[in-house]
């Protein structure tokens, strides 16, 4: 069974972009060990020879992948879309610093 | 067809979707009348915490263009009328759409999912958001930043989840109906906890688009109704080709309501006597299944006995693709174009302070076992492993199909736990998903109906779950409204409703 660490935890942590206190990745560690430990059900599954799952399609012969219209639609306003930013200026989301002058 | 109880009858907030559009189609009743009994049934179920955001005025003025149409002579919807939540994970044009969550509070979407156009196009009529786990994540709706939702029937018990906010307010007759989502037993499991009817159709019967995305090739949107029919009702208008999704079928929208009435006569029902030898099984909910058995048995359906080989790797095969999917779902949220933002020194930094400060701790463990199993180190033997499995589970539905037309189960192994009860135990959570995943890891229809109450301790619903083959919901509403006709427990109403002064546990 996969034990985790805390560290294992905080690794995790890094590539998903969160930032864990110092109890919640000790809380994970135990909780994710435990969670991982019943996910080994599926280890010893014999699985050569099954594909990956598909949704079932209707069996009718008349069934096929749904595309839409080849249209360009008009954007929503500008406005509507920045009243959700946390921060604008000028029509413009700002954001920190992400280059290096 | 008795569609009011006589006893019921002055009480609108008790008549069902069916009857409500009928009144106003005909003029008996107005809408403004019906929703105007609603709000004030939301006045008095305030404490269930049910509602996330509620949008009065919207609706007051909804509710009279609906009926200045009608004096005009202007048909109505199939929904003309009657008034509807929706779970806070379909995104709503001016209406806070949170998905439950803080990273998403305050925002205010500038457009409609087609759920929520479709419902006002058959003349629903918003009442507000409903509360779920966030990011329809668990399975009690304790998962939210604000008050957990309260069983009606009892209330220091889960309301279930992720909908119990829909699966209460539908309970407590704050709305005839609700659309809520079901991912691994969102709808049903919720449903089964505060004795509604909760309906997850095929995956590709109904759209996904507008809808927040969980586990994208799970999620599934539905309704949540007190009987059978109306949730046949629902459906109908709920369904059909979408613009907004791929996996959404281009295919006709079958008669469901006809399907309720074609009576089960002939049909067999298929039980997987194997999966209810576990001690998770609580004893009332086994005697309260066999004698739904019974029910169905007397209706004229043939019980056969079909096997699940794989039924047991569900709950880990689901955790595993769920978990997956969030993760990379879940990482577009990071506060810079929309939501709530933690600023820091640098993207990055705020990125990480606003996701971590925004999300609870469910969805913060989901998205770390994501990433854990989709790592490269990972990926095989969690990821691509899980996706096989998958089609294992799958398969023996399909197979079991061979002999029945509708595999019966409970729908969650113990009736409505404590609220505070699992919080420390997400595994122990996850494992009352026990059988409900199946239908979603196969893509299959799947009903929960009443089928009963506990008979010891707090007076507590019962789910009975049944189970269509491959876009068959026509044979699941069959049997499902055969039982429905053949019990009364869809008419029992919670205590808190019959007598204002009974105790909030109730009793039997």
């Amino acid at each position: 069974m996969a034990a985790l660490h805390a560290d294992d935890v905080d690794a995790l942590a890094r590539l998903a972009r969160l930032t864990l206190s110092q109890d919640d990745s000790v809380t994970f560690a135990r909780q994710l060990g435990e969670i991982l430990g019943y996910l080994e059900a599926i280890a010893a599954v014999d699985i050569t020879e099954v594909a990956a799952w598909e949704p079932p399609v209707p069996s009718s012969a008349a069934w096929s992948t749904p595309l839409r219209d080849d249209l360009a639609v008009a954007p929503l306003p500008a406005d509507d879309i920045l009243a959700g930013a946390a921060a604008t200026a000028d029509g413009l989301v700002i954001v920190p610093r992400f280059v290096e002058s | 067809m008795t569609l009011i109880a006589a006893d019921d009858q002055a009480d609108l907030t008790s008549w069902s979707v069916r009857a409500l559009a009928t009144a106003v189609r005909s003029g008996e009743v107005t809408a403004t009348a019906i929703v105007e009994a609603h709000l004030a049934a939301l006045d008095r179920g305030a404490e269930l915490h049910a509602w996330l955001c509620r949008v009065d005025e919207r609706a007051r003025a909804h509710a009279a263009t609906l009926d200045a149409a009608h004096a005009r002579g202007e048909a109505l919807g199939v929904l003309g009328g009657v008034p509807l939540g929706l779970k806070d994970l379909f995104v709503t044009e001016g209406i806070p759409t949170t998905a439950g969550s803080c990273i998403l509070a305050g925002w205010i979407p500038p457009y409609d999912g087609e759920h929520n156009t479709r419902m006002r196009d058959a003349g629903a009529v918003l009442l507000g958001k409903l509360s779920l786990d966030e990011f329809a994540m668990g399975s009690s709706n304790e998962n939210v930043p604000g008050e957990a939702v309260r069983n009606p029937w009892a209330h220091d018990r889960v309301a279930g989840g992720s909908s119990g906010g829909a699966a209460a307010a539908v309970a407590a007759r704050m709305v005839p109906f609700a659309l809520a989502t079901d991912t691994g037993g969102s709808i049903r499991q919720p449903a089964a906890l505060c004795g509604v009817v909760g309906l997850k159709p095929s995956y590709g019967r109904v759209t996904r688009a507008g809808m927040i995305a969980f586990a994208s090739s799970l999620d599934q949107a539905g309704p949540i109704t007190r009987s059978v029919r109306d949730a046949a009702v629902v459906l109908g208008a709920l369904a059909g080709p979408s613009p907004g999704d791929a996996t959404c079928v281009n295919e006709p929208v079958p008669d469901f309501a006809q399907a309720c009435e074609r009576g089960t006569q002939g049909l067999r029902v298929g039980v997987c006597r194997r999966a209810l030898d576990g001690d998770g099984l609580d004893q009332d909910v086994r005697v309260a299944f066999f004698a739904a058995l019974e029910v169905l048995r007397d209706a004229g359906v043939t019980l056969v006995d079909i096997e699940l080989p794989h039924a047991d790797l569900g709950v880990a095969t689901y955790y595993v693709l769920c978990a997956a999917e969030a993760s990379s779902n879940l990482a577009r949220y990071d506060g810079m174009r929309y939501g709530p933002r933690v600023t820091a020194s640098s993207v990055e930094a705020s990125v990480e302070a606003t996701r971590s400060a925004g999300f609870g701790a469910e969805v913060r463990r989901r998205i770390l076992l994501g990433t854990f199993v989709l790592r490269k180190a990972g990926y095989e033997a969690y990821y691509g492993r899980a996706a096989r499995v998958r089609r294992l589970v799958a398969d023996d539905y399909l197979e079991a199909f061979a002999h029945c037309d509708v595999i019966a189960s409970p729908t969650a192994p113990q009736p409505a736990f404590g609220r505070g009860e699992r919080n420390a135990d997400p595994l122990a959570m996850y494992l009352g998903d026990v059988f409900t995943v199946g239908a979603n890891l196969a893509g299959l229809p799947a009903i929960s109906i009443p089928c009963g109450f506990t008979r010891s301790g707090p007076r507590l619903p019962i789910g009975l779950q049944l189970v269509g083959p491959p876009w068959r919901e026509d044979l699941m509403l069959a049997v499902a409204a055969g039982h429905e006709d053949a019990t009364r427990w869809h008419h029992e109403r919670p205590p808190r409703l019959i007598d204002e002064t009974s105790p909030a546990a109730g009793s039997s």
